[in-house]
Parts: structure tokens; sequence; C-alpha cells
């Protein structure tokens, strides 16, 4: 089997008292959709943080792209592929859908130090820009301000500023978070759209979601990897269903 | 370079940090409590001196009039709270460095119109204004020893109200945990109106303290205020015990340097390249160090936060 | 970091132009009538105001484009104005050697202090900018050489080759207009290109743009470098125009003047500096005439400003030319 794109080995973290992190071990193989669920409290974001680089891990180590980057800071770790779409949608709210694209754009291409002519009114760039919006549904939305955007439409379009960076891995956190149901079913076709070409890590509460889009699930609990498996598998994990599915029947 | 001259040099700079620390300590708190930049709080240390300078010559009294003029300051600092500085709290930083600058500008310029430019005179009672030998060949003055012990009273007063109390409970979580401390259904507004008025006396005593040393004057808080900030910086926005390591690491530093650094340099370089570059030296040194000390550690020496 | 007024959409840069070159034509339009009216006093104060306007605008581009609350723009101001002042001592005169040393050696302090002030951020940036400017205040005063806390008297206004072009005050205002105008399409310019669009995209979402590679410090300190250059220049002009300098040329209060100046005309605009110097100058001199204490009435006017938000001077003159 080829090298995973993404493996965590032994990771732990902890504040002060509260160990977040227990010796997580996950890996995502090339074209794979792996799911993250697991309750409120079971330190999803935090490991979601130490994958994008914004928090260091204690112990462990972080293998991406076959390349340690434990000790990596997020922009190093984003320009070797690692993509990130926030839980909470991370635009530049003031830009146009075209600028933000625009910004993807030149931030992954390292022409970011340009000083000639206006950076808008190259063709090249522009061109890119539609195409990638094109992609995610968004091409009558070029010239409208992200403050302007629905939740669906804001989270397109932060998918398609990371598509832009031609990712080798796509980390996403919560996307169907606080978006309608017909929204949220766009966006799921969307995302299956990509599905194989683009290797993910997609941590969502949305069950209908995760058992439509992963090919594997991890459940995490207090911390710690409670069970890795197929969804078929998990749905039918007795510890898992006990701790988590069973809880809210989301299933 | 005699012992009694190195010792009263040490001794200089500790008084310089005490009274650093006094200014820093208020600046500080406020910072940790609600993320406000006070510009005007240099105004307050001027506003300190002159207050207890008029009310020890109205009431003919020193301890009296010492006692009167912090209260006044203390009055003070609660009535800009509550028509400026409160307003200005849920601005952005920018807002809140224009606000305050605007506040200097005018209590700066309302003292020049009641006193007028030139400074006042600053009275010490004969008790205090003498020297005492504290060895064969060194003199000091009492009143810089009066500071030393002031300074260092407050700083245990404060380590104890903010490490043993409940309010100073809840001024460290908000440097750090401010959505929590509210969340806890603290009136986190409240805190800050004592928080900022204390501080407002705290640097008034500073600048009577300071008084009979320096000269009296409408903008004698703006040398002090700067420094003041360096010693924030050094030490970690937010933190009393950073405030006063950096505050006697800065006035240490500051006192030395101007004292010894251009007779050093004479030795080194030799007497004309020293007398050019000495004095410029010497005046950089606290900067230079606020430098090296943030290439190493961004957010100070005590600092948790880097915002 | 946001101005005052609820942030509206990032300008499409190139509007801006229309503005500046509107705004030149107001300041050469004063000129002309200073002149025409004899009075060289008039035409003393146009070309402060355009001096001035030229810092406002380097520091505009720092606080509006890439989002740098800097407190100590005074500094890199008055290290030009040493540098014609200190130059000329050493019969250094020229003008195409004066400001290109004003503008290298005020970029020059303003790269170093940067590359340590912006290892920090918000409150720590703005205190750490105003140490650093105290830092070069006290310096100067220290320079005994140089007139130490007094200043002195620069040798002479800059020349050309030896020809003495800027002796007719005239001269020297319509060269500060100029410079304004070009520092002001110039930074324009670069607003619009790529580079100033990823300024912007820092200022408005540093995590996002981390999360795309991209570590904006680089592109901050160029923009602290430039700004502080045209400062120097701006200080070079000074130095010319009153013929002195002293510590005081950097006093921390100009710095502070220099922000009431771009917040005052709105931070999004560049052309809002000029505006907010025009205003701040016209001010000092309005009040200046009635009462010797005018800085409180400045004082007043810019607490005001910030408490009641609408101050937006071109909100405001807006709403006068609504009714």
């Amino acid at each position: 089997m080829a090298e995973p794109v993404l493996a965590l080995d032994r990771l732990n973290k902890s504040f002060g008292a509260l160990h977040v992190t227990r010796d997580v071990c996950l890996d995502i193989r090339p074209g794979e959709v792996h799911a993250l669920i697991g309750p409120n409290g079971a330190g999803k974001t935090t490991l979601v943080s130490q994958i994008a680089g914004s928090l260091k891990p204690d112990s462990g180590r972080i293998r991406f792209a076959g390349e340690d980057v434990t000790r990596l800071g997020v922009a190093p770790r984003a320009r070797r592929g690692l993509a990130r779409v926030f839980q909470i949608s991370n635009v530049v709210g003031a830009f146009t859908a075209l600028e933000n694209v625009a910004v993807a754009v030149l931030a992954a291409s390292g022409g970011a130090f340009g000083m000639g002519r206006p950076a808008l009114a190259d063709p090249a760039l522009r061109a890119k820009a539609q195409d990638v919006l094109d992609s995610v549904g968004l091409a009558g939305r070029m010239a409208v301000r992200a403050v302007e955007f629905s939740h669906g439409e804001r989270r397109a379009l932060e998918l398609a500023m990371s598509l832009v960076q031609d990712p080798e891995l796509l980390l996403l956190d919560e996307p169907m978070a606080g978006t309608g149901r017909a929204e949220g079913e766009k966006l799921t076709r969307l995302l299956l759209s990509l599905k194989g070409r683009i290797p993910m890590l997609l941590i969502e509460h949305d069950m209908t979601a995760v058992f439509t889009l992963a090919d594997r699930v991890s459940v995490l609990i207090g911390g710690a990897v409670a069970a890795t498996g197929e969804p078929a598998v998990i749905r039918s994990d007795p510890v898992v269903r006990k701790a988590y599915i069973g809880e809210d029947e989301a299933v | 370079m005699t012992t009694a001259l190195i010792v009263s040099q040490v001794l200089n700079g500790l008084q310089l940090g005490v009274i650093l620390f006094l200014v820093a300590a208020g600046l500080t708190l406020v910072f940790g409590v609600m993320d406000f930049i006070n510009l005007a709080h240099g105004v307050q240390y001027m506003l300190g001196a002159y207050l207890v300078a008029v009310s020890v010559a109205f009431t003919g009294h020193f301890g009296l009039g010492l006692v009167l003029g912090l209260l006044a300051a203390l009055a003070l600092g609660f009535v800009m709270e509550i028509l400026v500085f409160r307003h200005l709290t849920r601005r952005d930083h920018l807002e809140q460095v224009l606000g305050t600058f605007g506040v200097i500008l005018i209590v700066t310029e309302a003292v020049r119109m009641i006193f007028g430019s030139a400074p006042i005179a600053f009275p010490v009672p004969a008790t205090l204004a003498g020297s005492v030998t504290l060895f064969p060949g060194l003199n000091y003055p009492v009143w810089r020893l009066v500071i030393l012990g002031v300074g260092i009273a407050v700083a245990g007063l404060l380590w104890f109200l903010v490490n043993r109390t409940r309010i100073g409970m809840l001024v460290r979580a908000g440097s750090t945990h401010r959505e929590t401390v509210s969340a806890l259904g603290v009136d986190i507004d409240r805190l800050f109106l004592f928080v900022f008025a204390f501080g407002a006396m705290l640097a008034g005593l500073a600048g009577a303290m300071a008084g009979p040393l320096v000269s009296v004057e409408p903008t004698m808080g703006d040398r002090i205020l700067i420094i003041a900030f360096v010693v924030i910086v050094v030490g970690g926005a937010g933190s009393i015990k950073g405030a006063f390591v950096a505050a006697l690491l800065i006035g240490m530093v500051d006192t030395l340097g101007r004292a010894f650094v251009p007779d050093l340099l004479k030795s080194l370089v030799g007497r004309s390249a020293a007398a050019t570059a000495g004095p410029a030296l010497s005046s950089m040194l606290i900067y230079l160090l606020m430098a090296a000390i943030l290439s190493v550690r961004p957010s100070g020496l005590f600092g948790g936060r880097t915002a | 970091m946001s101005p005052l007024a609820p942030a509206p959409a990032v300008p499409r840069p190139r509007a801006g132009i229309g503005q500046t070159a509107a705004l030149m034509a107001l300041l050469a339009a004063a000129l002309a009538l200073a002149y025409g009216l004899g009075s060289s006093y008039g035409a003393g104060l146009v070309t402060r105001t355009a001096i001035l306007a030229l810092a406002a605008v380097s520091l505009s581009f720092l606080i509006g484009q890439a989002g740098l609350v800097s407190f100590g723009h005074a500094a890199p101001l008055g290290i030009g104005a040493y540098a014609v002042l200190i130059a000329g001592e050493y019969d250094m005169t020229n003008i195409l050697a004066v400001l290109p040393l004003a503008f290298g050696a005020a970029a020059l302090f303003a790269l170093a202090t940067g590359a340590i002030a912006l290892r920090t951020r918000g409150v720590y940036f703005i205190m750490i900018t105003l140490a650093f400017a105290q830092m070069v205040f006290y310096v100067a005063a220290s320079l005994s050489a140089f007139g130490g806390d007094d200043g002195m008297a620069i040798a002479a206004r800059s020349t050309f080759f030896g020809a003495r072009i800027l002796k007719p005050d005239l001269h020297l205002a319509l060269l500060a207009i100029a410079l304004l105008a070009a520092a002001a399409l110039g930074l324009e310019h670069l607003a619009a290109s790529r580079y100033g669009l990823m300024l912007r995209a820092g200022r408005e979402n540093e995590t996002k743009l981390e999360a795309l590679g991209l570590d904006p410090y680089r592109h901050r300190l160029i923009a602290i470098s430039v700004a502080g250059g045209i400062a120097g220049v701006a200080g070079a002009l000074l130095a010319n125009q009153v013929e002195y300098v002293s510590p005081s040329t950097m006093n921390w209060h100009l710095s502070g003047e220099l922000i009431v100046m771009v917040v005052l005309g709105g931070s999004r605009r560049l052309g809002g500096a000029v505006i907010g110097a025009m205003v701040v100058v016209l001010l000092d001199e309005a009040l200046g005439r009635f009462t010797e204490h005018w800085k409180l009435g400045l004082g007043l006017v810019i607490l005001g400003a910030v408490l009641f938000r609408g101050a937006e001077v071109r909100a405001l003159l807006g709403k006068f030319s609504h009714g």
C-alpha cells in the first residue's frame, strides 16, 4: 500500500491537568475520505489544530506528504499542500469572491510580492479564479463581497480558496455546521465530486454527510481514538453506539 | 569609581525602578482586565504631583496634604473613567490610542492654563528634606530612601491584593481568560472602574514621590509614560510580577547606564569618541534592552499572551 | 483593526487616483491664491500642509492597508530632517543626494525597528513603535555636535549641483506638492498590486492568510520600510522649510497628530490622510488665533470625534452638502 498522506503517531496534548489528546494514531490513505466523529468535548478541535500546525503536540509525530512536519508552523504546512476549511467560515469578509480567490492563488503561486500592475487586471489570475469559482457553483457571484454571502456560499468560497492550492489533503472542520438542509446537500454533492481526487479528513457531526462521503470513520472519545473502520463496521460497533451514536440516534 | 558612588547609583536605580513600577502597575492591570491601552496614564502621574503639591500647600501639613491629594487623584480616576474611558474599552486599539491622546492634550493644556508652564514648587517637610550618612563617605537623601520604602511597601500590598483577595483573583483571571470571567457573572465593567481608579491613584502616588526630584510641570508625565510602556513590554502586559521585575531592571539599567557608560566608553574607545557616543548610547540602553528581550521573547519576560 | 466608521467596502484602489488628483489641484490652487494675495504666510501654510500630508499618507498606507498602527511615525520623519542637517554640516546639500539619503536612513531605521516590532501585535506594537521613536528623540538630543537639546539651523536649503533651487519658497512648495502627488499615486499603485492585495488580506484576516501558506511578515516589513522612507522625505522637506532641526521636530505628539490626520480623513483611502492633514493644520491655525491654549481645543475635537464616532470628516462634509 502507498504511504499515507497524513500519519499521526501517538500524539498527546494536555492543558494543565486536562489530557485532551491521548496517544492518537490516525492515517489517511491517498484518495481516501476519512471522517472523524466524536461527541462534543472529545478533543476534535484540539486535534485539528495540531494537524494544521496552530497548536504543538506535547509528544508524538505528524508526517504529512512524506515529511515530518511536527515542528512546522501553519504557513509552511499549508505550502506543503495542507488546506484547511475552518469550522467558522474563514474568508476575507470585506473582499469580493474574486479577491478572496485571488489571494489564495497568489499565496499558492508565491507571486505575492508583485508590485507592478494591478493584481486584478491580470487575465491569467482572473481566468484561474473564474474556473475555480465555477467549480464550486459561485460563478455568478464573483464581484460580491463575502460578507453578503450565505453560510453555504461562504463555505463553498472557502473550499474554492483551498482548491486553488492544489491540496494534498483537505482538512474539513465541520463543513455542514450552520448550513441549511438544502445547502448541506449541495455541499455534500460538491465534496462527493472531489472524492477520489483529493484526500480529505472530514470532521463532522452530520451523520448523513459522514456516511455518504466517508471511506473510513474514526471515533474520538475522551481524546483517544476508540475505533477506526469502514462506516458499516463503525455503525454497528457496540462501544461507539454506546458512547456516541446511541445517544442522539443520528444514524 | 568609589564604592560610595556605586552604592548611591544602585540606590538611585532602585528608586527609579519603584517609581516606574507604581506607574506601570496601573497601566498593566488596566491592560490585563480590558485589553485597554491608556496613553493618558502619564497624565495621572502628573496630576498626582500637582494635587499633592496643592493640597500640602493648602493644608499646611505634609501628611494630611499627601492623603488628601491621593484621595483627589483616586476621585479623579473615577470621574475620568466614567466620563471618558469606559466608553473606549470596547473600541479597537486605534480608537483607544486616539481618544486617550485627546485626553492628554486636554488635561495637559488645562493644567497649563491653571498653573502655567513653569515648574511649581513641591514642598517636602524639613525632617525628610535632609540626608543621612549610610556609611562613611556616603550621604544619601532621606526622601529617596522614603521613595524606596514606600515603593516596596506598595509592591507588597499589591502582591497581597492580586494574589490573596477575590478582586485580585478576578483581575488575574481577567488578564488571561476574559470571557470566562464574564461568564462567571462578574461585572467586568465595574471591575475595570475600580482597577482604573486605583491605578490612577498609584500613578498619582508615583508623581507625588517624584515631585521633589524632578520639575513638576505639565508635561512631566510624557517621559515616564513611555518608559512605563517599555517596562510593560519587557515584563509582559497584564503581569504585575513582570511589571515589578521589569521596572527594577529598567530603572537600574537606565540609571547605571547614564552614570557609568560614558566612563566605560572612555576607557574603551578613547575620550573624543566617547564624548560623542557615550550620551547617545546610554540614552539608548533601555530601548536596546527592550529590543533584545523582544527578539527572544516576543510576549515579554512574564507575558502569557502574545496579542 | 478597523477605523472609526463601520468598515465600508474595501475600496477599489484605482478609484483613489481621481481623488488624489483633485486634492493636489486644491493644494495648488490654495498656493496660487496665497501668492495672488501676496501672503507668504498663507504659502508657508500650504507648504506645511503638503509636507505633513506626505508623512500622513505614508502612515495611512501602514494603518489603512497593512493594519499596522505605528505610534512612532515622527521618528523616521525626524531622521529625514537630521539627514539634511548632518549632510549639510559635511557640505552635502545636493538634493539628488540629500533626499535619497533621508529616504534611506529613515527606511533603514523603520526596517530595523519594524523587524522587532512586527514580532508582536496590537497594543504591544503600538507601545514598541512609540518607545523606539522616543529612543531616536533622546539620541538626537544627545548629539551635542548637532545642537543637542536645542537643535541647530541647517547650513543651507538643498541645492541642485550648487544651484540654490529651493531658495524661493515657491519652489519648495511646488516640490512638496509634487512629491506628495508622487507618493500618493505610488502608494495607490502599490495598494492595487498583488503585493497590496496580500497586505490587505493580512490586515483583514491573518489566520486565513497563514492557512493559505503565506506569513505576511515580509509584506509588512516592506510596508513599514517604505512608509518610513517617505516620512523621511517629509522630514527633509520640513527641515528645508523651517531651516532648523531639533529633537522637538520628532516630538511624540507629532506621531499622535499624524494618526489623528489619518483617522479623521478616513484610513481606507490614502487621500483621506491629505484631507486629514488639511483639517488638522487649519484647525491648529484657527484655534491658535483665539487662544494660546489651542491644544485644548484640538484635544476636545479628537476626543469628541472618537466618542461620537460619526466624526469622519468626509461623512460630516457629506451631511453638510446634502443639507
